[in-house]
């Protein structure tokens, strides 16, 4: 058998083996999928089969009773300006502890490790935001979910940032540039993969949650789609269709931005022959 | 010197935000319009905290905060709290004095969770006091704490479909024996005789709850204070044994669905409707929650039968609604109480819900059947008992989880009672309690 | 080299060191005070108790098995979601057809609410559910369990799903350093009549230390910091078989003993940090050297 023969029979295997395995990721889904298109009494018998009648009216009503429009908007706004101030601030710190070798710089790299380690504390967090004088607003929202996020970030930065060739920033800096430029222009978009990783993990943390709001955001019309969606959730506790239908829509932003960062992840290859 | 501290890192944060937010103009926009709102210069909105569970409660209906909202001008915004959160969240917000200005809570759980007397205003000079006819209910510590339309305590037995004891010619089993025969008469005809959905750990209570309270009122009337002052264990008490042993063995017996721990409560209101299931030891709320969904339901409650003749168990009522003291608009959230309690709005409600009024210019509507029967069978004749719960003073979840266990076959009653003797010598002692 | 150090201001770590400071790390400190305090929300007054939280906490036969839980549920995902998800990014990381409409499968149930999770596999893992159904259809009877109410393997039952759940975002992580990987160094091997094995231990692993490193460290202190995938699937149930100490945290919380619930918090902090920082003080070390 010729190399070339082999190693298209062994591509061939390999496919064939993960879509196998993708039917364990993808069963449990099509459940939730599939039975958000059925009507109340069929989804109860949790199988996996085409809806009897295609009932796109579930979509409606959970857009309908949950205020969906709404909490989405809210979420949106949230997710989208927690994500950004967690990856310019982080990005730019790991950037930093990654290139320097020194006594501090191993310090700070710890101490935003620990972060990753300790758990959260509410009462004290709130006092901090009160005596700010903001409690209540989007913005200690914002700024408390870039906190929380920022020692997962600094970690994933740092250990990327350090398999850059430094090489690269040193001819940059020889020709006369400043490190913000260094910065924009030499890492930054040799970090688009980890960026993306990042922005999709923050992304999702923050859109997901459904306790930070809670104790930080009193007036509920700011609160983001998921704790609706929680809501709507016993509402309904017998009408499994529309929780289906409640939960792919909620799944629905993350994922499309996973599609859309894909393409980034993928472009990776391109830093990888740089480095080369 | 605190000030210019807290200026300068506002103003180095401002930067930081800046920073990335140059494009992105709308979160300074919602943000400028919720906390107008909220600072309330034009007009008041409340914010009414209330567990996910209780949304169903007429306090919160649409039409009511519509029409307080036409009347007064006050907005009403609902903060629907996950139930397993509500707690905390609650406990939380009163700690850092973040408080919303209604709290819907059971009156019970507010004295040993949110430290009713420190937290919450006294409603004793309200204009509606004077026309409530069992104040009992609304309060503590000698004061008004809550604010309810209705006096009628749930009741906790065993629900019944009537339809399928007719069918089968099944009457009411009046002791242990009699209640396994008729499960082993429903098992014939096909039928799942109890519906135990014990996933949900408290849904295991409902049983001893009843028949523990019982058996106390008729053989030792002071047990439960006792307990409460450490002068008995809860290992001292063999019938408790036997009691937890009886719901172990309909189980055991195969009188139940099969996975009594993957099974929720959420499930019991289709169980019904579908007819799979005949019985379930529960409160009459489900009676209501499957005659909403369904009114040629048949379904009846008759008392625990954990030994001759019980009596049925009744639960504080809940529900209530309280104002925390910190509340910044007290006055506005006191007149969201007046609007209730107006006859015209109250006796909607009344109706509605088909409450025993508390408003004594109220009129309680014709009682549903199987309220009647409760009357008839149980009140009148003076066969109730308030349940455990409304003895108890500290958590019971350790509690729901021994009764979880016992279901799992790990642990015997006796262990179970065991287990939770200590955590309970531990809580009360955590309480303060005399006698730990 | 005196110069390359300043070309690399401080200043910038500074807007990320603030806001994690004042909205995550003081507070946290501040909080941890709290351990040492007779906290609760029906008392008035908060009293300094010293040790006593944490002499209480050793005396809680609960918290021994939670701590074991805590054990098997690290030690099985961190070893799962990273063999699955070396496995997965090494296939996927091959030129395939469907490449990307399977990395996008695999990676998607790790962005999904934990909500879902629970929601979906609830009806999956009952006796009378999906799993075992399939089980029986294949011949497999003897197979079939109680996933979640057998208090003997509902520990690992939640492992699995977690495993499920968290593989993909490993996955991305290995791609991710994957593709840094220069297409040269297997070519130099290939010439030098390097067998497929050889050039995965020689080129590849090596090569991936720094995502590597990343992995197993997040799935190290996340399977130690466990909750929510127990809090969703079982509460801890049935009775307290599948408590993991974030779990009992939860627990001492809702009954009302907050200084307590904050000192098991305090402890797990201490634990994970005896574990996880001299590994990373190790692999940091060992990252220079490469």
């Amino acid at each position: 058998m010729s190399i070339r023969a082999r190693s298209f029979l062994y591509h061939l295997v390999v496919e064939i083996l993960l879509i196998l395995l993708a039917l364990v990721i993808v069963v449990p889904l099509l459940l939730m999928f599939l039975g958000s298109f059925m009507n109340s009494v069929e989804v109860m018998q949790f199988r996996i089969q085409l809806p009897e009648k295609w009932q796109f009216s579930n979509y409606l009503t959970v857009f309908e009773k949950g205020g969906l429009g709404r909490a989405f908007l809210n979420g949106i706004v949230i997710t989208v300006i927690s994500c950004l101030v967690n990856i310019v601030t982080s990005s730019a710190a790991a950037f930093i502890l990654a290139r320097r070798e020194s006594k501090l710089s191993n310090f700070l790299y710890l101490f935003f490790f620990m972060g990753l380690i300790a758990p959260m504390s509410t009462i004290t967090t709130i006092r901090v935001v009160q005596w700010f004088g903001f409690y209540g607003s989007i913005t200690s929202v914002v700024f408390v979910y870039a906190a929380l996020n920022t020692a997962f970030s600094i970690f994933l930065y740092t250990g990327f940032v350090k398999s850059l060739p430094k090489a690269l920033d040193e001819a940059a800096f020889i020709e006369g540039a400043n490190i913000f430029q260094v910065y924009l222009k030499i890492v930054t978009p040799l970090l688009l993969p980890v960026n993306a990783t990042v922005a999709i993990m923050v992304f999702m943390g923050v859109w997901n949650d459904i306790s930070i709001p809670l104790y930080f955001l009193p007036d509920s019309s700011k609160w983001t789609m998921p704790l609706s969606v929680y809501n709507f959730y016993g509402m309904y506790s017998r009408e499994w269709n529309l929780i289906f239908a409640d939960l792919v829509l909620t799944s629905l932003p993350v994922i499309i931005l996973y599609v859309f960062a894909q393409r980034f992840i993928v472009s990776g290859m391109t830093a990888g022959a740089m480095k080369g | 010197m605190r000030r210019r501290l807290k200026s300068m890192t506002l103003g180095l944060l401002a930067g930081t935000l800046a920073l990335s937010l140059a494009a992105c103009g709308t979160a300074k926009n919602t943000d400028n319009e919720g906390g107008q709102t909220s600072g309330g210069s034009s007009k008041v909105t409340l914010e009414l905290a209330i567990s996910k569970s209780s949304q169903d409660s007429p306090f919160i209906a649409d039409w009511l905060i519509e029409e307080f909202e036409q009347e007064t001008g006050i907005k009403i915004n609902l903060q629907l709290i996950p139930a397993e959160q509500s707690t905390t969240v609650l406990q939380t917000k009163l700690a850092v004095d973040e408080v919303p200005d209604l709290i819907q809570y059971n009156l019970a759980s507010a004295v040993t969770d949110l430290n009713l007397e420190r937290n919450f205003e006294i409603l004793d000079n309200e204009p509606w006091v004077s026309r409530i006819q069992n104040p009992d209910v609304l309060s503590a510590f000698g004061h008004i704490y809550g604010f309810h339309v209705s006096q009628d305590t749930g009741m906790q037995g065993v629900v019944y479909n009537k339809d399928i004891f007719e069918e089968l010619g099944l009457s009411i089993p009046k002791n242990y024996e009699e209640f396994l025969a008729v499960c082993e008469a429903i098992k014939a005809a096909g039928y799942t005789p109890v519906f135990m959905p014990y996933k949900d750990a408290w849904a295991a209570n409902i049983w001893p709850a009843a028949a523990f309270a019982d058996w106390a009122a008729k053989n030792d009337p002071t047990l439960f204070d006792d307990l409460n002052s450490n002068k008995k264990q809860w290992t001292d008490i063999p019938a408790f044994e036997e009691i937890l042993e009886q719901q172990y063995q309909i189980y055991k017996l195969g009188y139940t669905n099969a996975d009594v721990l993957a099974d929720s409560y959420d499930m019991a209101v289709g169980k019904f409707l579908s007819k799979e299931v005949a019985m379930m030891f529960m409160g009459d709320w489900l009676i209501q929650n499957i005659t909403s969904q369904d009114p040629s339901m048949n379904i009846g409650l008759f008392a625990i039968p954990y030994a001759e003749d019980p009596s049925i168990g009744a639960s504080p009522l809940g529900g209530q609604l309280f104002i925390p003291k910190k509340s910044k608009h007290i006055e506005e959230a006191k007149k969201y109480l007046e609007f209730i309690a107006s006859p015209e709005i109250a006796q909607r409600i009344v109706d509605a819900e088909s409450y025993v009024s508390n408003l004594s210019d109220v009129t309680t509507p014709e009682q549903p059947e199987y309220k009647q029967e409760i009357i008839d069978n149980y009140i009148t004749p003076k066969k109730v008992t308030l349940t455990m719960d409304a003895h108890m003073i500290v958590d019971q979840n350790e509690w729901y989880r021994n009764l979880q266990d016992q279901f799992t076959g790990m642990i015997t009653p006796k262990e179970a009672l065991a287990n939770w003797n200590e955590k309970f010598q531990e809580l009360m002692k955590d309480k303060g309690a005399e006698g730990f | 080299m005196h110069k390359s150090k300043s070309m690399y201001p401080y200043y910038l770590v500074l807007p990320a060191l603030l806001v994690y400071f004042i909205f995550f790390a003081f507070p946290a400190l501040i909080g941890f005070y709290y351990s040492f305090t007779d906290w609760r929300l029906d008392r008035t007054t908060i009293q300094f108790i010293g040790w006593a939280n944490f002499e209480r906490i050793f005396s809680d036969k609960i918290l021994l098995l939670a701590i074991k839980n805590t054990l098997i549920f690290a030690v099985v995902t961190v070893i799962g979601k990273n063999v699955l998800g070396l496995l997965l990014a090494l296939g996927l990381n091959m030129k395939l057809k469907t490449r990307n409409l399977l990395r996008a499968i695999y990676f998607t149930p790790s962005i999904l609410s934990i909500l879902v999770i629970s929601i979906v596999f609830t009806p999956i893992l009952r006796t009378e559910g999906m799993l075992n159904g399939l089980f029986e259809w294949l011949g497999f009877e003897s197979l079939a369990q109680a996933w979640l109410t057998n208090p003997s393997i509902v520990i690992w039952t939640i492992s699995a799903v977690a495993i499920w759940q968290g593989a993909g975002f490993q996955m991305t992580i290995y791609l991710a350093g994957l593709q840094g990987i220069s297409k040269e160094y297997y070519e130099a091997a290939k010439i030098d009549g390097a067998s497929g094995w050889r050039s995965f231990w020689n080129i590849t692993l090596p090569l991936l230390l720094p995502a590597l490193n990343i992995n197993l460290m997040l799935t190290l202190i996340g399977g130690l910091k466990v909750f929510s995938e127990v809090y969703v699937l079982t509460g801890g149930g049935p009775g307290n078989a599948s408590q993991v100490v974030g779990t009992i945290i939860l627990r001492a919380f809702g009954e009302g003993n907050w200084g307590l619930g904050t000192a098991v918090n305090t402890l797990l902090f201490v634990c994970v940090a005896i574990i996880a920082v001299p590994l990373i003080i190790f692999m940091r070390r060992k990252e220079v050297a490469e």
